[in-house]
């Protein structure tokens, strides 16, 4: 069974069409671009799946459940923006989580923070924006969900903890679980993605796998983003 | 999954309540050196000093309750309305979860300032007012009024001050909830809300207390006796509790169906 699944999912803010009947289906064990550019509507489809929004008409399904309590237990969200409250240090926030996911995994996330040198004792107020953003992946990533949305996981951080991400995203993630990464910053991911979903003004316009994509089309998801999506000039 | 919420909000509010409580402690007691040590010694710089104190107990008395409102309509705010909302909202918590905790809370720490005011106001009075030359005078009072007052008035009263704040925190969720539901001016919506939810609940109130008065006909006639009065009394504190019980519950639904169908985080 599908571990994500879309069907005519529509949304709407008064005129604004953000997602056009889309149908998609994300099977368990793969990692998935969801690729597109700003403003395409992949936040909506990640918020809709998170509970966050309701659709205007159609279904989204996680592991056959529509988003609620249950979907959110094996749902694990990173979203665009830090949701960190700034007067917790990061032991509380281990607390937090350990407390509210019984799927996290404290060692891990132990291990991650001393791996990128983030004292636990450190108040996020403390942070900068970089580590903030380190300490939400690296809570996000240490849980053992089924399902992992990732929001624009790489956007802003430098090069090198991009590269951490990346291999952390990789290590983590087993054999039934999957992981939707939303990004436009292509040539990063391209090389762990087994699956890339292209979407723009709110419709999908590819869903196919990186394999089909390199033996048919003979280029790489890079190129063909780019030819895709080419603006006229 | 409530008891966990709970948890976390207590944690969250306690480091902003709990100094207060010490503040209000603080206050009364410097207040009851001052009160003293100005009564014992004829001095101009105690005079002063106990003018001061006299102020900052005041002041901190009233600020003590301004924190507390503040404070739990603030956590509400920041907690479900802006970035923090995505944390809280794909917790994997049922909406009436999240609102019962915050309300639990608000009300538990609003229970607490009363008493800490009470206390604080004991404390910085201790050994300065004769309660025994007071209490005949109290007594008095009670006993000219007991036909008017009867005894089940005072737990009455406090049901129904607990029923309006429980009504006034989910005035707040709802004026919010409803505010920041809107693309723009999230704020200043929210406030809009407020005052036009509050002048709402305020018209109805009115109209339903003209009616009580209306009805009460034996209230005027020239023969009106303790009984009546206090019927009356009676009548309309319960009839103001089922007003504010209901307009809680209003407020509840909007804040629970705002929360659920049309959250706008930015």
């Amino acid at each position: 069974m599908a571990l994500l699944e879309c069907k005519q999912l529509t949304k709407r803010y008064g005129s604004v069409t953000a997602l056009d009947s889309v149908d998609l289906t994300v099977e368990p064990g793969r990692i998935v671009g969801l690729l597109g550019p700003n403003g395409s509507g992949k936040s909506t489809l990640i918020k809709i799946a998170n509970g966050l929004l309701v659709p205007t008409s159609g279904t989204l399904t996680i592991g056959g459940s529509k988003p609620g309590t249950e979907t959110k237990r094996i749902v694990s969200y990173l979203p665009e923006r830090t949701y960190l409250s700034t007067w917790m240090n990061v032991v509380q926030l281990l607390d937090f989580f350990c407390d509210f996911y019984p799927d996290f995994d404290r060692n891990t996330a132990e291990h991650m923070l001393t791996a990128l040198d983030i004292s636990p004792k450190l108040r996020i107020k403390q942070m900068s924006k970089g580590t903030r953003e380190k300490v939400q992946l690296i809570l996000v990533m240490s849980r053992k969900a089924k399902l992992f949305l990732l929001d624009e996981p790489i956007g802003g951080v430098d090069p090198a903890t991009r590269d951490y991400i990346i291999r952390t995203i990789i290590s983590n993630y087993n054999e039934e679980a999957s992981v939707v990464i939303s990004t436009h910053l292509i040539a990063d991911v391209e090389s762990v993605l087994d699956d890339v979903i292209f979407i723009n003004k709110g419709r999908v316009v590819l869903q196919s796998s990186v394999d089909e994509i390199r033996s048919e089309k003979n280029c790489s998801v890079d190129e063909l983003f780019r030819e895709v999506f080419r603006y006229a000039v | 999954m409530l008891s966990k919420l709970l948890k976390h909000e207590y944690r969250a509010t306690a480091r902003i309540m709990l100094p207060v409580y010490v503040l209000v402690a603080g206050a009364a007691l410097l207040f009851n050196l001052f009160m003293r040590l100005a009564d014992r010694y004829n001095n101009v710089a105690l005079e002063f000093f106990r003018v001061t104190s006299i102020m900052i107990f005041v002041v901190t008395l009233i600020g003590a309750g301004v924190v507390t409102l503040g404070l739990m309509v603030f956590r509400f705010y920041k907690n479900y309305m802006t970035d923090e909302g995505y944390l809280m909202f794909t917790l994997p918590a049922t909406t009436d979860q999240l609102i019962l905790s915050k309300l639990i809370v608000a009300l538990s720490w609003t229970v607490l300032t009363v008493l800490a005011v009470v206390l604080g106001v004991f404390l910085g009075t201790l050994g300065l007012v004769d309660w025994s030359a007071i209490e005949p005078q109290l007594s008095l009072f009670f006993s000219e009024f007991a036909g008017i007052f009867p005894k089940s008035y005072l737990p009455l009263l406090a049901i129904s001050l607990f029923v309006s704040a429980v009504n006034s925190f989910l005035l707040f969720y709802a004026a919010i909830s409803l505010g920041h539901s809107f693309a723009n001016r999230k704020i200043l919506l929210s406030v809009a809300f407020y005052f036009a939810f509050s002048a709402g609940m305020r018209s109805v109130s009115s109209i339903v207390s003209i009616f009580s008065v209306v009805l009460s006909d034996n209230l005027f006639s020239e023969n009106v006796t303790d009984a009546a009065v206090s019927s009356y009394m009676m009548g309309t504190q319960i009839l103001s509790i089922c007003l504010s019980l209901l307009f809680a519950i209003v407020f509840y639904i909007v804040t629970r169906l705002l929360l659920k169908k049309r959250l706008n985080l930015q």
